[in-house]
């Protein structure tokens, strides 16, 4: 069922709205959030959160692209999730990979001044992303938005593991150089 | 601010961004998207397929040759060219469309041909309004058998869109493309130029032969990028990215006789900065790590075998604007050639439908359902949406833009 179908179906409060956003996107939704929890009970329960978020933003909300507007939700209550569960239970995962390396360009530890709302660093992140050629910026975003390893990546694009891991590591200096140019402590 | 606020952060990418991220490498470039994306979308999602490399700095103005200044190559006069590339006898002129679907469980991709219509250049304003602006740029560089040559161009900062033509050349033939319904070049095999701004690339069919590919490029430029634009052979016009596995092997092999396992420990370690190397010592065991130096080291000699460090730079002119008409307070501008949409100032993030009516009532449907009549289109600064046209368009006939059903009167 196509996009603006299913979103009809939100606008006119039909339950058909959550079923068809299941079978369409129940499998990708439960990928992303599994590559955050990496456990298939936990990421089921994230993804049946998501459809709950999603009746309720909708309307008045029509998202501009749907697949990604649910990536959004996904990966916020994934990574609530993840963030709740004791250290035991999160395990090594790639999700505590993906946090340390980003780790690398902010300070070591905030004060309070440092701590900027998210939606301002938000801003300063899309900036930033447009600096980058087009390839880096998906390699970015594969690896930090949807928690992808780095041969998951070279996969998808064609290239070798290697090469993914030196774009990753030289767009994180640019995040750094730039997040201080921004004001921020680094 | 913390990791988490970062992670956080990140994840306010925009829809259209995180959208794009998920083309893989062998998705032509706008005519497959993700299934249940409205057709509209495709305005975001259309972008040219570059290679990775970072190319070398260095540029070598030794291997830059300038031809006769003033002299066109592919076209006798600026007029010629502009009719040609903003005409409608491009031989890829006119589509109905078509929708394929992938088998079920294949992947969640359906492959769009969009429906467009090109329209005759109106001589009046291609000599008047764009002629003026068309600059003779006749350069050259040479890399593993082919010459590009950088013909004409024109841009107009009135929208940050432009146009450029220019030749590939091989005497041994180029290597595989394909051309989709529109015109639209791509190369399977790695795309043999690069470019410095986004941009979408036609073949220019009537002046191209088995040894010698014409191209308008239509780019869109992004300050964030620099200053210019820039155009390079890539290491694609030295090989196939199919051979690029078995040659980087090779240079594996051929860098472990020369090398210690030592030095290539000390090659990842020094690539790496303090938190990423730490993290490396977690995941992988000394002999991955040496095994990755070598690799690094192989593909170092890879990029300076098969990596060109020439290029051709073009200043863009701040000054070099087209006639333009702004609409909406500002939020919408629009010329002959491209139109710059401000999501933000119309609180439309959206826009997926945008037409033009001129006073005579017609209309030019440039994005609506699966009608895409543009030749490229991106977003920057997230919700900044520049389009560029496949016709010419005379911007004091404009009577309204109408985007997403509202109507901006000019």
């Amino acid at each position: 069922m196509e996009d603006e179908t299913i979103l009809d179906l939100y606008f006119a409060r039909d339950e058909r709205a959550v079923v068809e956003t299941d079978r369409k996107y129940g499998g990708y939704c439960f990928r992303l959030a599994n590559s955050i929890l990496h456990n298939d009970q936990d990421a089921e329960e994230t993804v049946s959160d998501t459809w709950l978020r999603a009746w309720n933003a909708i309307p008045p909300q029509r998202p501009n692209v749907f697949r990604m507007f649910l990536a959004k939700i996904t990966r916020n209550l994934a990574f609530t999730r993840w963030r709740s569960q004791s250290a035991e239970k999160r395990g090594g995962g790639e999700m505590e990979l993906v946090l340390e390396e980003l780790a690398g360009c902010i300070a070591a530890s905030g004060s309070v001044d440092d701590r900027l709302k998210v939606k301002e660093l938000a801003r300063t992140i899309r900036a930033f992303l447009d600096t980058l050629p087009d390839r880096e910026q998906d390699i970015f975003l594969r690896r930090y938005f949807f928690v992808e390893e780095s041969e998951t990546i070279a996969k998808r694009y064609g290239m070798k593991p290697a090469a993914v891991l030196r774009s990753l590591s030289r767009t994180r200096a640019k995040l750094k150089t730039y997040l201080q140019k921004e004001g921020y402590a680094v | 601010m913390t990791r988490e606020d970062l992670f956080l952060a990140i994840g306010e990418a925009s829809e259209s961004r995180l959208a794009r991220s998920e083309w893989t490498a062998v998705s032509p470039s706008q005519k497959t998207q993700m299934e249940g994306q409205n057709m509209k979308k495709t305005i975001s999602f259309k972008r040219v397929i570059h290679n990775v490399l970072v190319a070398a700095l260095i540029v070598s103005m030794l291997a830059v040759t300038a031809l006769a200044a003033g002299g066109f190559l592919i076209f006798d006069n600026p007029a010629q060219m502009l009719s040609a590339v903003f005409g409608n006898e491009t031989g890829y002129d006119i589509s109905e469309g078509s929708i394929t679907h992938l088998p079920e469980g294949e992947s969640d991709m359906i492959i769009v041909e969009p429906t467009f219509e090109r329209v005759p250049a109106d001589e009046t304003l291609v000599k008047e309004e764009l002629e003026p602006l068309v600059e003779a740029v006749g350069q050259s560089i040479s890399w593993y058998g082919y010459t590009l040559t950088v013909d004409a161009h024109i841009y107009d900062a009135a929208t940050g869109c432009g146009l450029l033509t220019y030749t590939l050349e091989n005497p041994d033939g180029i290597k595989p493309y394909e051309v989709h319904s529109d015109g639209e070049i791509w190369f399977p095999g790695g795309e043999p130029v690069y470019c410095s701004q986004s941009a979408n690339n036609f073949i220019i069919q009537e002046k191209t032969t088995d040894t010698s590919l014409a191209i308008a490029c239509y780019y869109q430029y992004n300050a964030a990028r620099g200053g210019h634009l820039e155009l390079e052979l890539s290491q694609w016009a030295a090989v196939n990215n199919s051979d690029s596995e078995r040659i980087l092997e090779e240079l594996v092999a051929e860098v472990k006789k020369n090398v210690t396992a030592e030095e290539a420990y000390r090659v990842v370690k020094d690539g790496l900065d303090e938190e990423s190397f730490a993290m490396a010592l977690e995941t992988m065991t000394e002999e991955e790590i040496i095994e990755q130096g070598y690799v690094e080291l192989a593909c170092d000699e890879f990029n300076r075998l098969y990596e060109c460090n020439d290029k051709i730079v073009i200043d863009l002119n701040a000054q070099s604007e087209l006639k333009h008409v702004a609409l909406a307070d500002g939020a919408v501008t629009v010329s002959a050639i491209a139109m710059r949409i401000d999501g933000n100032a119309l609180n439309n993030t959206k826009l997926d439908s945008v037409r033009i009516r001129y006073t005579d009532g017609s209309e030019y449907v440039i994005s609506e359902d699966y009608t895409l009549n543009y030749t490229y289109a991106s977003w920057k600064e997230a919700d900044v949406l520049t389009i560029s046209f496949n016709r010419i368009i005379d911007v004091e006939k404009i009577a309204a833009v109408i985007i997403d059903g509202v109507e901006y009167p000019a």
